[in-house]
């Protein structure tokens, strides 16, 4: 299966955050047969594949499984439900969104019409807390039959092509996920460990857990990060951009990158020819949060794919990105196994 | 056998935003054709289906909600124009097609607000700030040009208990109505001097019906459209619920004894209805079609539905059939 094709099925797939289970299925059956699985009690698949040698440092590459989504927390008596989202899900992703529910049913994100709205309504997005999901039911108990509190709701949004871009749902982090299958599924130069983990969304919790379980020396985590490279956008407000390679970070909320790491891996990227980039703004975090202070701490770095309207139904990201991206986490994990 | 969900699913995906209605001609032919209804478009681009000396005026505007295209960037981005009230709430992050030279998808970027300049993150982008993203090949570029139209993706889906969704219900709720009345009136051999008028421009002003009322005339008209369904922030007294049937249109601009007996027609046979009562005009292609050229009696016949003019707006089925049943009879009954 081509990258593309394995980004298309993973973007289709549904996996709120703590509800990863289709995309975890998935994972495991792509896999390759050699490689030696395990599925922690959180649902992280930790998989150890052999390369050609052994190294000394032990790598871990890593990206997340879940999306952005919500938890249904209770049913009013129209039939309409409530919901919270999960992880960070901006307002103007939310209104007038389509979703779907944990057994398949579709909703729709309700807003009243303008013509009936004040001023004050047309000028102001809604908080997530005064939407509701409208699934059709005319009343609670019929609602019941579709959805209880405690269900999960994903984006409805159709993988789409937009000249050399790609959009769809869940871009973040199913890009980092279907790269990671790719290497695996590769000849490794030597052994690996490739972590899928739950719950990046809701605050690195599966990260911290299977870094524990792993100890690794070195990880490089693979995600996808915010750009802001919009007609019109001054450049140093753009963070990244889309189609100038993965983007290097020394900094963001959650991590200070190793200086060392950062360095090698603009060195590595420039002998190898691959273009790459930095974050030009000191936001975002990843998994990198958690598995950088794990145990007695490991040397991190995050390896990161532009992408734009990061947490909304329509992620956009650019396909020239991916190889280069690939290429230099191979060979950064070659490099750091060694190091 | 009339398929309704296919029928208005087949509305729904038609590319015809205002100013550009042709593109309906086909179904309506392939709808009316068979019934015995003569076909045309007049010099404005309404759609017309004739049946006898047509004096009695069913209407239903096919054209939709869009935006035109105002600027290209060759950095893949294009600026637009909304024609007719788009929910800008509801724009961020949704799926678009633009009508070029080809059908080209596209996403509104949702530009963040402190790039915009705002330091309030909950403040809407107003529409010159809007930015439409199709990625960035010039061979797709080419193929754009300011006045291209763009409206949101064809999508269609199925809710429970007999509603479905999809963002352009207004009107094809209404058009499916008409649509379907002929099929019932045919059955009943009651297709006679009828015009069925498909009408163009309504989003961007009403501005379709008055020249297709003035070449043809009609004695009495009956409009069908959408109006606002019961919802979280809509205030009861301008909505009527999901499911609660044709909603009957009282209003100063609307004819009262017309009115009042189509809710009376609906009482005697039990076909699901609501009043709605306005203070003034409709806002609808009747306040236009009730007194151009001289003026006639003209009713006006509403579809509930909910999230009007955003991408999910929402019907239930049983409502575009209750408002059909109830148009059918009262044109049978020579109301």
């Amino acid at each position: 299966m081509d990258l593309l094709q394995r980004i298309e099925a993973l973007s289709r797939l549904n996996g709120p955050s703590g509800h990863e289970d289709a995309v975890r299925a998935y994972i495991i059956r792509e896999l390759p047969k050699k490689a030696e699985i395990t599925v922690d009690p959180l649902g992280n698949i930790i998989a150890k594949l052999k390369g050609r040698n052994h190294p000394k440092n032990h790598i871990m590459l890593e990206a997340h499984m879940d999306e952005v989504g919500m938890i249904i927390t209770g049913i009013e008596p129209n039939g309409l439900l409530r919901f919270a989202p999960l992880g960070g899900i901006s307002p103007e992703a939310l209104a007038g969104k389509r979703v779907t529910l944990e057994n398949g049913a579709i909703g729709v994100i309700g807003i009243a019409p303008y013509h009936l709205a004040t001023e004050e309504e047309r000028n102001r997005y809604s908080k997530a807390e005064n939407l509701l999901i409208d699934i059709g039911a005319k009343e609670k108990a019929e609602a019941e039959r579709y959805a209880q509190p405690g269900d999960t709701a994903v984006f409805l949004s159709d993988f789409l092509h937009l000249g050399e871009k790609i959009k769809g749902k869940a871009l973040d982090d199913r890009v980092g996920c279907a790269l990671l299958l790719e290497l695996a599924n590769r000849e490794l130069a030597c052994d690996l460990t490739f972590v899928f983990t739950v719950q990046e969304e809701v605050g690195m919790r599966g990260a911290q857990a299977a870094a524990f379980t792993v100890a690794p020396d070195y990880a490089l985590v693979v995600e996808a990060t915010t750009a802001s490279d919009l007609c019109g956008m001054e450049d140093e407000k753009k963070v990244c951009e889309l189609g100038k390679g993965p983007v290097i970070s020394f900094m963001d909320r959650a991590t200070i990158y190793p200086s060392a790491l950062y360095k090698t891996a603009m060195q590595t990227a420039e002998k190898l020819g691959i273009p790459a980039q930095t974050k030009t703004a000191v936001a975002g975090g990843n998994d990198s949060g958690a598995v950088h202070k794990s145990r007695g701490g490991v040397k991190t770095l995050a390896i990161s794919l532009p992408c734009r309207y990061l947490h909304s139904p329509a992620c956009v990201m650019d396909q020239r990105d991916l190889e280069p991206t690939l290429r230099l986490v191979e060979a950064l994990a070659e490099e750091f196994a060694h190091a | 056998m009339f398929d309704l969900m296919d029928c208005l699913k087949r509305l729904c995906a038609l590319p015809t935003p205002s100013g550009q209605e042709e593109a309906a001609m086909p179904l309506i032919e392939e709808y009316l054709a068979p019934l015995g209804a003569q076909i045309k478009t007049d010099r404005f681009g309404n759609l017309l289906a004739v049946f006898g000396r047509g004096k009695t005026f069913l209407d239903a505007h096919i054209d939709k909600l869009s935006l035109v295209v105002t600027g290209v960037h060759r950095s893949g981005f294009l600026r637009a124009a909304p024609v007719g009230r788009v929910d800008l709430r509801t724009l961020a992050a949704s799926d678009l097609i633009l009508l070029g030279k080809d059908r080209i998808p596209a996403v509104c970027a949702s530009v963040p607000p402190h790039l915009r300049g705002e330091t309030d993150a909950s403040a809407v982008p107003k529409a010159e700030e809007l930015l439409f993203d199709v990625g960035c090949a010039d061979d797709i570029l080419a193929k754009i040009e300011p006045g291209d139209r763009l409206l949101y993706r064809p999508a269609f889906y199925e809710l429970g208990d007999g509603c479905v969704s999809s963002p352009y219900l207004d009107n094809s709720a209404g058009a499916a109505v008409l649509l379907l009345t002929a099929s019932l009136l045919s059955k009943r051999g009651a297709l006679t001097d009828l015009t069925f008028c498909f009408s163009a421009q309504e989003e961007a002003g009403l501005r379709g019906a008055s020249p297709a009322v003035f070449d043809l005339r009609p004695n009495k008209a009956f409009v069908v459209d959408v109006s606002f369904a019961n919802q979280p922030g809509a205030s009861e007294v301008h909505t009527a619920a999901m499911g609660s049937g044709a909603m009957i249109g009282f209003s100063p601009v609307l004819d009262h004894e017309l009115s009042r007996a189509l809710r009376q027609l609906a009482k005697e046979e039990n076909i699901p209805h609501s009043s709605e009562i306005m203070g003034s005009s409709t806002g609808t292609n009747a306040d236009v079609i009730s007194c151009t050229a001289g003026g006639r009696k003209t009713a006006l016949l509403s579809v509930p539905i909910r999230n009007m003019h955003t991408p999910v707006e929402a019907v239930r089925l049983s409502d575009i059939q209750n408002t059909a049943a109830l148009l059918a009879l009262a044109i049978e009954r020579g109301l």
